[in-house]
């Protein structure tokens, strides 16, 4: 009981920062069409982005999430302005082109960072949740993320700009039709998503060692929230966090913690053929 | 017979001849004995993404499984690397027949992101299964001296230079039989439009599986084949997420949907690959930093890839960022020349 506990409790906790890992990769699906291949690069880059911030400020790690976002967001929006608008127009070349900027990524922070494991954890203590001891700063993590995912969803649904985002998602020739820019909304979109990604690498960063590699474990699970939410879908990616947190626990705790990534695969092969559209049926195909 | 048939006559005599005067070099002979076995997973990778439209990015695996799947055969039951060949890529045909069946239901994206989590789990179920895999030391097959034919083993490092080249001329033989084979107009019916070619009758799924079936025997071949020359195989060389982009780079440099897409482009990136490595080897990420940009720089440039490149009577190459930009460039240009808003 105590282990179904612990199980519980941690699996919301990394459930609200695995929705924020997912909300930058769901935004550029839905407005550009790509596979974002580079988001587990973006992350990373928000936790180096972290780590040499907190070395030059010595400020709390927390201060530095919002740094990390508008560091990475110029990243992005610098990768589509100098580069991606100048690729082909097919969206599967285009995801290909992502990973080729993943790996100069890696590679870059593997040059200047070395393979030693980096971190900024801080410690504000412990404390006990429905029995369960938990550190203080996973709550801070959840509660930031919370908040993150929230003021995203409500600029979404209630500014003109994040209706139009949404809207190129559910059908882009009306929105072409109708006068908007798309391509202004792709760069939008575009470094939002970059911003949100290194953004939620900086929550990361706060209580997890990290190398330049470590990137890749994030796409997965960013990937794997996305296609069980369902594209384009929000609230079914809220679902599908706590439901791969849940997973990826209970795998850990009960099978082996050397099989998550096969859970993963298999639960995601399941979603796309049983239930395309998400698990509450409501994303796009 | 035309110019062109004349000239991948010609190539492959220079290529046969290359490999007795690279004798006395053996870095160049192991870079090239490793692009032509590279060249059979590349030509693989594009007779199911350049001819029929399904971006894998787990090509890469069926070249490991079948590598995998000989050793365990050679040490569990004592049968030679070679005749291991026939039930080992057979196997590996099986299973991708099986995950065809359940992934090629899924397109474009969803494809290739399934494809990427099929190699993350193999690479764990490899490690996980440690006592028959050799975990993450990887599986060796113990050396013997002298040589065997049946054991791919070989004292002259030039003998696997030619079976390497047979294997990069096997697998473009089973690509251009199945080109130009009626099967071959329809795989590139459904890369063209799925929806159309379903609405003719064409049954998309069993067909898609067939060409993923084809494509894991010839990269299944060439996986044997480079145990018998290693006699290692582990996680990284088989699943790796870095070592499977090798031969999706090689394919889309030589040009997706060419005949000879995968062996040009292998050809043209394996020695650059190969010297950076040799001129920054002991930096860790720097060979990834190589893959990187030339992908990126291949996709902006050459999104056709080498033979995709047309010439066209008293033009010059066309590349097609450069034109991209030059287009928009020039319209912002006469837009401001002309003084009115908007384009």
């Amino acid at each position: 009981m105590d282990v179904l506990m612990q199980v519980l409790v941690s699996s919301v906790l990394l459930a609200g920062v695995y929705y924020i890992i997912s909300l930058g990769l769901n935004i550029i699906f839905g407005v550009l069409d790509i596979v974002n291949f580079a988001h587990g690069a973006m992350i990373i880059l928000g936790a180096y982005a972290s780590y040499y911030l907190s070395r030059l400020t010595g400020w709390d790690p927390f201060v530095l999430v919002i740094f990390d976002g508008i560091i990475v967001a110029a990243i992005g929006a610098l990768l589509y302005l100098g580069y991606l608008r100048y690729t082909t127009n097919s969206p599967l070349v285009r995801m290909f082109a992502l990973i080729g900027f993943s790996s100069v990524v890696v590679a870059t922070l593997l040059v200047v960072s070395g393979s030693t494991f980096r971190d900024v954890t801080v410690d504000y203590g412990l404390t006990e949740i429905l029995g369960v001891t938990v550190r203080i700063s996973q709550i801070v993590a959840f509660v930031f993320a919370i908040v993150l995912g929230a003021i995203t969803l409500l600029a979404l649904n209630y500014t003109k700009v994040g209706k139009a985002v949404n809207a190129v998602t559910d059908d882009r020739v009306s929105v072409q039709l109708s006068g908007i820019n798309d391509r202004n909304l792709s760069l939008l979109a575009f470094a939002v998503g970059a911003g949100l990604a290194g953004a939620s690498g900086g929550i990361i960063s706060t209580y997890i060692a990290f190398i330049p590699e470590s990137g890749l474990q994030f796409a997965i699970v960013a990937f794997a929230v996305v296609i069980i939410g369902g594209l384009g879908d929000l609230r079914g990616g809220a679902v599908a966090a706590l439901v791969v947190a849940l997973l990826q626990t209970a795998v850990s705790v009960y099978v082996s913690s050397a099989l998550v990534n096969t859970a993963l695969f298999l639960t995601v092969l399941l979603v796309l053929l049983f239930r395309p559209r998400g698990i509450l049926g409501k994303g796009r195909i | 017979m035309n110019w062109r048939h004349w000239a991948v006559i010609v190539a492959a005599v220079v290529i046969a001849a290359m490999g007795i005067a690279l004798e006395g070099q053996p870095f160049w002979l192991r870079v090239f004995t490793f692009a032509m076995l590279m060249s059979a997973v590349a030509q693989s990778w594009n007779l199911l993404a350049g001819y029929t439209g399904q971006w894998s990015l787990a090509q890469l695996a069926f070249f490991g499984i079948a590598a995998y799947l000989a050793g365990m055969i050679e040490i569990y039951t004592g049968l030679p690397l070679l005749m291991g060949l026939l039930p080992a890529v057979g196997l590996t045909a099986i299973f991708a027949a099986f995950i065809g069946f359940a992934t090629l239901r899924l397109r474009g994206h969803y494809f290739a992101v399934v494809t990427f989590f099929m190699l993350s789990s193999l690479y764990e179920l490899v490690r996980y299964f440690a006592n028959y895999t050799g975990g993450q030391y990887g599986m060796t097959l113990p050396f013997v001296e002298g040589n065997d034919v049946l054991m791919l083993q070989f004292d002259n490092r030039l003998t696997y230079y030619y079976a390497a080249f047979a294997v990069m001329v096997i697998a473009t033989a089973i690509l251009w039989g199945t080109v130009k084979s009626p099967l071959g107009l329809i795989l590139r019916s459904i890369r063209d439009d799925q929806d159309s070619a379903a609405a003719l009758g064409i049954r998309t799924l069993g067909t898609k599986v067939l060409a993923m079936t084809i494509s894991s025997v010839m990269a299944g071949i060439a996986g044997v084949v480079y145990l018998g020359w290693s006699k290692l195989m582990d996680a990284e060389t088989a699943f790796g997420i870095h070592n499977s982009l090798d031969p999706v780079v090689g394919g889309i440099l030589g040009g997706a949907g060419q005949l000879l897409g995968g062996v040009v482009g292998q050809f043209a990136l394996r020695p650059i690959v190969a010297t950076v490595y040799d001129v920054f080897g002991s930096l860790p990420g720097v060979s990834s930093l190589a893959y990187g940009v030339i992908l990126m720089l291949v996709i902006l440039l050459l999104p056709k890839g080498i033979l995709g490149l047309r010439v066209a009577q008293g033009s010059a190459l066309k590349l097609s960022g450069f034109e991209t930009w030059r287009d928009r460039t020039g319209d912002k240009i006469k837009v401001a020349l002309s003084g009115k808003k908007g384009a």
